[in-house]
Order: structure tokens, then sequence, then C-alpha cells
């Protein structure tokens, strides 16, 4: 295979004013494919890798490669909108007395994040009753009255009034059945202590329960578990031809930092630049404006190399959202396989039968 | 918002996959619906289908924005049949989900153990 | 005690009830801005 092919197969070109091959080339025309063009699970299994660069229970960042854009978006799709949670869904309001609606204070309810585990419970269909696998019961019970205690003329409301503030740490967990045994070492609450849900004043009073169910982001972002969920491409930088001396900085500057190097002769002065980290670079075509530059470097991505960033809600680590999302993409793949053998066993039994009709016809 | 109405926020489809009914019946060629699916069923197996290179012709598309479904055409070469593509791109990704899943894990692992394995030593050298 | 609504007068804070005839007015102070009790029954809504 020539360099120019193998070039567009695994570098995305990016041009002053537009991008090169962009999509997949992995597909030549029937008859026309070439060894590495087949995808056999084998070679998967060689070339694909993971590396893991920074990891927090908040935030994973990690490289795949050697995967293609379809599988590594299916992995990011995933991770927002079918990676399953908990989040509250029924309100049931005894009282509300404060200035917000009950519509609207549910609505608020709705997307505070909830700690606990998903995977510790079961779907709640539509025809199904509530069980203590399907739904977390929490109630919230706040009122606001005067502080007897507060000096004379104090005018800042935390320290006139009690529960001048209703928190999300107010919101009670209340364990149904075995869930007080089987969550007692982590127990259920809001992932943060400190969410305002609203401010109320002396007089004022919340009496709410409420249900949560196992839900998946694709129905309600409240039951997405990821604040964020992206790729970059891995940028690459290609220097063509030496930077002139004087050009050093200025070149240099149309990059982001870090990413090119300069080292000086320590006799003549003269510099030389060369590129240090390509990852860092944003892909700001910068150096693409200047004339100067204008065959002197290449600035592409590299196709199969994505740069993955995940930052969990809280209910789940990061590390184990990208694990949970893998699962479900496999749990497609896994019930369209089972039902798709069972249409060809069941056509194939219609054809049968047909058969037999015609003949008794004729 | 509704008040005192229970709408399913939930729900899996009776029928998971069907095959569209076609003029001329040839098992060399379908289109495939695949209930309750997105881009992300969607592309992953139209990739993986054509990468197989007894399928000729491979395609998908989501007929309409609110039909919570997509449709997946194959046409592959003769002695193969559509099903028997769609049959291995479904076990090709199941196996790529097997690999990805282990590989990740045991890399979130060893970065894991690395990080406490430094900070072990950082805790020695601060005692 | 009837089933008909129970407002609040605005005014003066007094409870009453009126039903379809009566004029929307306090019956003690007769201030004209009355607000409707909250029902005691439980309100289920959808946290959407």
């Amino acid at each position: 295979m020539s360099s120019a092919v193998d070039r567009k197969k695994r570098f995305v070109e990016l041009k002053s004013n537009r991008i090169e091959h962009p999509s997949s080339i992995s597909f030549p025309p029937v008859g026309a494919y070439e060894h590495e063009d087949v995808f056999s699970i084998e070679k998967f299994q060689k070339t694909f890798k993971v590396q893991v660069i920074k990891l927090t229970d908040d935030h994973i960042e990690f490289d795949f490669v050697g995967i293609d854009a379809a599988l590594a978006n299916a992995i990011r799709r995933i991770l927002l909108a079918e990676v399953p949670t908990m989040a509250i869904e029924n309100v049931y309001v005894k009282n509300n007395t404060s200035v917000l609606h009950d519509e609207l204070l549910c609505h608020r309810l709705g997307l505070i994040p909830i700690y606990a585990d998903p995977r510790q419970f079961d779907f709640k269909f539509a025809e199904d009753e509530a069980t203590d696998i399907n739904t977390i019961v929490l109630s919230l019970n706040v009122k606001c009255t005067h502080n007897p205690s507060a000096p004379a003329g104090a005018s800042d409301p935390n320290v006139r009034y009690i529960n001048s503030t209703a928190f999300s740490r107010d919101i009670k967990w209340v364990p149904q059945g075995p869930q007080a045994e089987r969550f007692a070492e982590d127990p259920i609450r809001p992932v943060h202590d400190a969410i305002e849900i609203i401010r109320l004043r002396p007089g004022q009073e919340l009496d709410i329960d409420m249900h949560c169910v196992k839900g998946i982001g694709k129905i309600h972002a409240k039951w997405s578990p990821v604040s964020t969920a992206f790729y970059r491409i891995m940028p690459q930088i290609d220097i063509l031809k030496p930077i002139p001396s004087e050009l050093v900085d200025k070149f240099v500057d149309c990059f982001s930092p870090g990413v090119m190097t300069v080292s000086t002769d320590s006799k003549t002065g003269t510099k030389t630049v060369s590129v240090a980290n390509a990852r860092n670079d944003s892909m700001s075509r910068e150096v693409m404006r200047h004339p100067e530059f204008a065959d002197s470097v290449r600035i592409s991505r590299v196709r199969d190399h994505f740069i993955f960033s995940v930052e969990s809600v809280g209910m789940l680590p990061s590390a184990v959202l990208v694990q949970e999302s893998i699962k479900v993409l496999r749990e497609k793949a896994m019930r369209v396989k089972l039902e798709l053998n069972q249409l060809i066993t069941n056509s194939n039994g219609e054809t049968g039968a047909g058969d037999a009709d015609v003949s008794e016809a004729s | 918002m509704s008040c005192g109405v229970t709408v399913p926020y939930y729900s899996e489809p009776a029928v998971k996959i069907s095959i569209l009914p076609e003029v001329d019946s040839n098992p060399a060629a379908a289109t495939f619906v695949l209930f309750n699916e997105d881009h992300t069923l969607g592309n992953s197996l139209r990739h993986l289908l054509m990468r197989n290179p007894r399928v000729v012709y491979c395609g998908y598309s989501a007929p309409h924005p609110t039909e919570e479904k997509i449709h997946l055409r194959i046409q592959t070469e003769e002695g193969y049949t559509a099903v028997e593509a769609l049959q291995k791109s479904l076990d090709d990704l199941v196996s790529v989900c097997d690999h990805m899943l282990d590989t990740f894990t045991e890399s979130v692992t060893e970065f894991a153990t690395a990080i406490e394995a430094s900070e072990g030593t950082a805790d020695q050298m601060q005692e | 005690m009837s089933d008909d609504p129970r407002y609040i007068c605005a005014e003066c804070g007094h409870e009453c009830s009126l039903s379809q005839s009566n004029k929307i007015q306090c019956t003690e102070c007769g201030y004209r801005v009355l607000y409707k009790k909250r029902t005691k029954n439980i309100i289920q809504f959808e946290a959407r």
C-alpha cells in the first residue's frame, strides 16, 4: 500500500479552510479489501489499547487506541443517555406553603442526584408495584421558624430564622423492608449535602414524600450519570521544514502552551523548535494564518486514538461508569441477537406451515 | 408535569427486531428494523458489517426522529445471507465489548495500584 | 361542615367557605381578595 493511502487511513488532516478525508475509509469496494480492512476479533485484541491518564472517583481521563469512531461514539452516547441511575420520580406533596409552586418544586427535587447504587435495584415498569427492590422512599420535612435566641436587630436570615433554607441534606431516606440492612454500610442520601432547594421564611413549611426509581438519561436528563462525557481525537503535528530562528517565538505562540519546545544553541544563540506534546494542542490552526509558516507544518489527528474524559455526577465512580457503559452496549447486542434467533426460528416454522397449506390446496 | 398520571418512564418493546417485507424475497438482502435503538447500536453494527468482506452493501437510518427505531439494510454476496451477516456482526460486537471491558478494567486496576504504590513511597519519605 | 371550598381572607385571615351564589367577599371584614385554602389531600406530581 502506498504511504499516501496509509496516511489517509491513519490521519485526518486539517487544512486552513477544511478537513481532509474526515470519514473512516477502512471500507474499500468489494473485492478490493486489504487484509487489515477486514474485521477480526483477534486483530482487534492485538491492536486495541487502553491507557488511563487521570483517575479519581469524579473524573477519569483515558485513551482508547485502535478503535473506530462508531464504537467510541457508542460508548460516549451510552454514558450520556443509557447508563441507569436512581432519581426522584414520583413526589407526594402533603404540604407546601413556600413561595414555589408544587410543580416547580417537584421538578427541582427530581434534579437532585441521589447516592444509591443503581445496580442494586430493578427497573420499575409501568405495571409494576413499588417494592423495596425498585423504589427508594425519601422524605423532606422542613419548617421555618423564628430563632428565639437571635440577637435583637440581626438582619441575616440565617441568624434570625431556623431553617431559613431547605438543603438537600434535609432529604431523609426512609428504608423499606430489608433496605436498611442492605445499605447499612453506605446509606442512601443525596450526593451533595448543600444543594439549596428553596429558601423559607417563618411559618412556611414543606412536607413531602418522594419515590426514587431507576431510569436512563434518554428518558430524562436527571437520570444521566455523567456531568460531561466527551472525547477528543489525538492531535498530531509534524514540522516539515526547520523554522528560522527569528520566527521560532512566533511559531511557538501559534500553539497551546506546552505543545512546542525550544532549544537554544549555547554558542550561536540560534533557536530550534520541535514538538514536545501534541496532545495538549487545541487545534486552533492559528499557524495557518501566517503565510511564512505555510509549508512548514502539517496538522492532523490520529483517526483511531480517542482521548476520553468522563466526569461522574457522583452516584458511581467514573471508572465504574465506563465499565457499565460497555456492559450496556454488550447487553444491547445480546438482546438483538437473541430476538433475531427467535425471529428466524418462528419464521422458519411459519414458512413450513405455509408450504403445507399450498400443497393441500393444489 | 402532570398531576396524578403515571407516564411509563422505562419500557421495553414487545417486538425488538423485525424484517421489512420485500417484493422479491432474497435471503442475500434484507432490511432489519431494530426497535428502541438509535445511532448507538445502528452505527456500531454498520461499522462492523462494512468491515465484513462478504457484505456487499450496508447502511442504516433513523426513519423519523420521534420514532424509536432504526432501519438496517444489509446486502451480501451469493452464498451468504443478510441474517448470517447480522448474526456475525452481533457476535463481533459482543466480543469487542468483552475485550474492551477486560482491557479497560485491567488498565484502571494497574493505574490505581501504581498510584497507591507511589503514595505509599511518598508517605514513607515524609516519615 | 359543607364540602364547599374554603377560602382565607387576604386582609384579616378569616377562614370561610363560599358556595356558588355567594359574593366573593370576606364574611367578616368585607375584603374582596380571598385565597383558596390548600387541600389536606396528598397531591402526586412527577419530578420532571
